[in-house]
């Protein structure tokens, strides 16, 4: 009895080591899949794709995907060795620096956000000046800054070595009315030397500054967009209620980036709910040539779906206040009034969405400007947190990088390869089976490449699959075609000769027995 | 049941459902004409246009091309239920406005015709779809126009035939019949109007009821 009870208990015994074991076991799976999740996921940034699911143009829903970003690391005003960051409005990436114009200073600190110099001040001829609120920063190629002073109505110009080289007060032969202030906002110069300026209160369009500073013309002009329902209750009005009623103004600017061909992108402050090009890549002529996919119309304008309604909360289209674009032209919007951040490729097709509003770590309160750093990092200006939140691609978030950069080098078998892996992370990637589809349908495997410009929702590169699989088809098989069709012209003829003799016979039968 | 089948039987399947309705398509006014006086055509056509029309809308909803509706989902899920209502309650609704506004104007074509008529007059563009239908899938995105183009082609005949098929049965003017084209989409909307509001009140009464069962059952 009492060896049973001792064999039970060791029985026992070895039960619980191996229950022990198998714990422990679940426990490093557990500990091995969290890590390797870790990867991509645990960056607690929210993001999304937008999902075709239905015929309609509005069919287009938010589905999660993995955030392409991971959180690296938020950069406060004493860690740049600045006074505060609560009056910043702009940063500007150079090829060796960092410039970041925060209230009446400009701060410039290299890659690693080691300060290198503070501009405060300047002197002219009239003695030292300090420099009141700045705002919109751009630096060309040899590193000479230009820097937006909008109380002052001018914009400031350095030298490579951040001594004033110049200064551009309010431009000659500007047709703008005598009382109303010129403030420069934002400013890009291209490889010219050719200034492009977002001036407050100035409806025109931007501003086109000659080489020398002088006035050239207003560019990119934004038209008033009238609907017929405005249009005609604006004709009911009498004079009095015309001038009382809010004035039509074409919108602004709100802020413009200019990429390596001197193509300028602007973003469009939408007063207007209706506005339909809230993000404008302007050409030399000031037209907006911004791609975006004919297959589904869809125009890139941040949010696609969004809350009409609703108090306390945002509502309304997104707010586009910021705009970058990098070198394989991948560019990226800011709306500010959800805290978010958009990018899109140069065919005008969504990557990614990321962020929301907050304060937590990949969160942003009140972001003011977005900067894409070296080939990985993107930047975000962030007033509200007081800090420059430094955000790093992932595996997810670099392969679509890859993926874009290897289509726009035209090297289309190598972005497949990066698709496949943007697809093992978030199989509901539309744009990512259009991507393998071009690849297939290069390599002459139409039926496929068919396939996967299907799952992609991507009618165009479907139909230009199609009509390849289709020609094939029928050359394979056109012998096929004329021998049948000459096998049933035969059978045809050759019944209808048979009735004709049966019908013949039938009579002549006739004719005897009658 | 085995009255049906003998009635079946007796139904000239050739002339009612091949030779008629093709002989319309050529000669509307003398075809619909001989609808009403020769009584030509069978209402059992009629019906079995109604479950053809049901099977091509399903039909229409699954398989056309994806270049057409610019949409594919790998699982198609297609709601039935709703294709069959949304195919038989306008006729439905058309047949029952037609007829109350034709009586009170002395038109005088009965229920069955009318209903006859629409049958008939949507054959072509039965067949129209149908072409419409299968073109969509061997099209390329250049030539999307012309599957689309079957498709509002037979739009446009169905409605030329529903009207000269109305014309010639109930035997009005060509402006009195316009005009009551006119008063039967009013017709068709007082309907509408009137089964919501009837739906409505009716969930009314009944959540009247089920508070007053609610308050009594609470009580004891």
């Amino acid at each position: 009895m009492k060896k049973k009870e001792t064999g039970a208990r060791r029985n026992l015994g070895l039960i619980k080591l191996n229950r022990m074991l198998a714990l422990l076991v679940a426990i490093f799976a557990l500990l091995s899949v969290t890590f390797m999740e870790q990867e991509v996921s645990a960056s607690g940034i929210n993001s999304y794709t937008y999902y075709r699911h239905g015929e309609g143009s509005k069919d287009f829903y938010p589905v999660p995907a993995p955030s392409p970003y991971n959180y690296v690391k938020s950069i406060y005003a004493e860690d740049i060795g600045a006074d505060s960051l609560y009056k910043a409005n702009s940063m500007f990436v150079s090829e060796k620096y960092i410039y970041i114009s925060s209230g009446n200073s400009i701060i410039i600190t290299d890659h690693d956000f080691n300060r290198k110099h503070v501009i405060k001040s300047i002197e002219d001829g009239n003695g030292v000046q300090e420099l009141t609120d700045i705002n919109g920063l751009f630096v060309t190629k040899d590193e000479e800054l230009y820097a937006c002073e909008p109380q002052k109505g001018r914009v400031l110009h350095f030298n490579s070595d951040w001594t004033l080289k110049r200064i551009l007060g309010r431009p000659e032969g500007i047709v703008i009315n005598e009382n109303v202030a010129y403030q420069p906002l934002k400013i890009v110069v291209d490889s010219v030397g050719r200034m492009y300026i977002v001036a407050n209160n100035v409806y025109e369009g931007l501003v086109e500054l000659n080489v020398d500073g002088t006035f050239s013309r207003y560019f990119g002009v934004v038209e008033v967009n009238y609907t017929p329902i405005e249009l005609f209750w604006r004709s009911l009005q009498t004079e009095a209620q015309r001038a009382r009623s809010a004035e039509w103004l074409p919108v602004n600017f709100s802020n413009i980036a200019i990429d390596n061909d001197d193509f300028v992108y602007a973003t469009v402050a939408a007063s207007g709910e209706d506005e339909k090009e809230p993000i404008r890549k302007l050409n030399a002529k000031g037209k907006n040539i911004l791609r975006y996919p004919s297959s589904t119309g869809i125009y890139p304008q941040g949010d696609l779906h969004v809350n009409q309604y609703g108090q306390n909360i945002p509502k309304g289209k997104s707010l586009l206040t910021a705009v970058d674009i990098n070198d394989y032209g991948v560019y990226a919007v800011l709306d500010s009034k959800r805290s978010r951040i958009f990018a899109y490729d140069d065919d005008g097709y969504m990557l990614y969405a990321i962020g929301e509003s907050g304060t937590t770590e990949g969160r942003f309160k009140m972001p003011v400007d977005i900067k894409f750093l070296g080939d990985d990092k993107l930047l975000v200006l962030d007033r509200g947190n007081m800090s420059i939140e430094v955000l790093e691609l992932n595996n997810y978030g670099r392969s679509i990088h890859n993926a874009v950069k290897y289509q726009a080098e035209s090297d289309y078998r190598a972005a497949a390869e990066e698709w496949k892996k943007v697809i093992d992370y978030n199989p509901s990637f539309q744009y990512a089976y259009v991507g393998i589809g071009k690849a297939l349908y290069r390599d002459g495997d139409h039926e496929l490449a068919q396939k996967y410009f299907r799952l992609g929702q991507d009618v165009d590169y479907y139909s230009e699959a199609y009509k390849k699989t289709r020609q094939d088809f029928i050359s394979d098989n056109f012998g096929t075609f004329v021998l049948v069709i000459a096998v049933l012209a035969v059978i045809s003829i050759a019944v209808k000769m048979i009735r004709q003799q049966m019908r013949a016979n039938k009579k002549l039968d006739g004719g005897i027995n009658g | 049941m085995s009255a049906l089948i003998q009635k079946l039987k007796a139904v000239n399947f050739k002339e009612d459902f091949i030779n008629f309705p093709l002989y319309i398509i050529s000669r509307p006014f003398k075809g619909f004409g001989d609808l009403k006086y020769e009584d030509r055509g069978s209402p059992y056509f009629a019906f079995a246009m109604m479950v053809l029309l049901c099977l091509f809308n399903i039909c229409d909803s699954t398989y056309k091309g994806f270049i057409i509706t610019g949409y594919y989902s790998e699982n198609m899920v297609v709601n039935t239920p709703y294709v069959l209502i949304m195919t038989i309650a306008p006729v439905i609704l058309f047949v029952l406005g037609n007829w109350s506004v034709t009586t009170i104007t002395n038109g005088s074509g009965s229920l069955k015709q009318i209903f006859m008529v629409y049958a008939y007059a949507s054959f072509p563009k039965l067949i129209l779809d149908v072409i419409g239908l299968v073109l969509s899938n061997v099209v390329t995105a250049e030539e999307a126009a012309f599957s689309t183009f079957f498709y509002a082609f037979g739009t446009v005949a169905f409605m030329l035939y529903l009207f000269i098929g109305l014309v010639m049965i109930h035997e009005y003017t060509f402006t009195k019949s316009l005009l009551m084209v006119i008063l039967t989409i009013l017709a068709m909307c007082i309907i509408v109007f009137v089964l919501s509001l009837f739906i409505t009140l009716t969930n009314e009464v009944f959540v009247f009821f089920s508070t007053v069962f609610k308050e009594i059952a609470m009580r004891f």
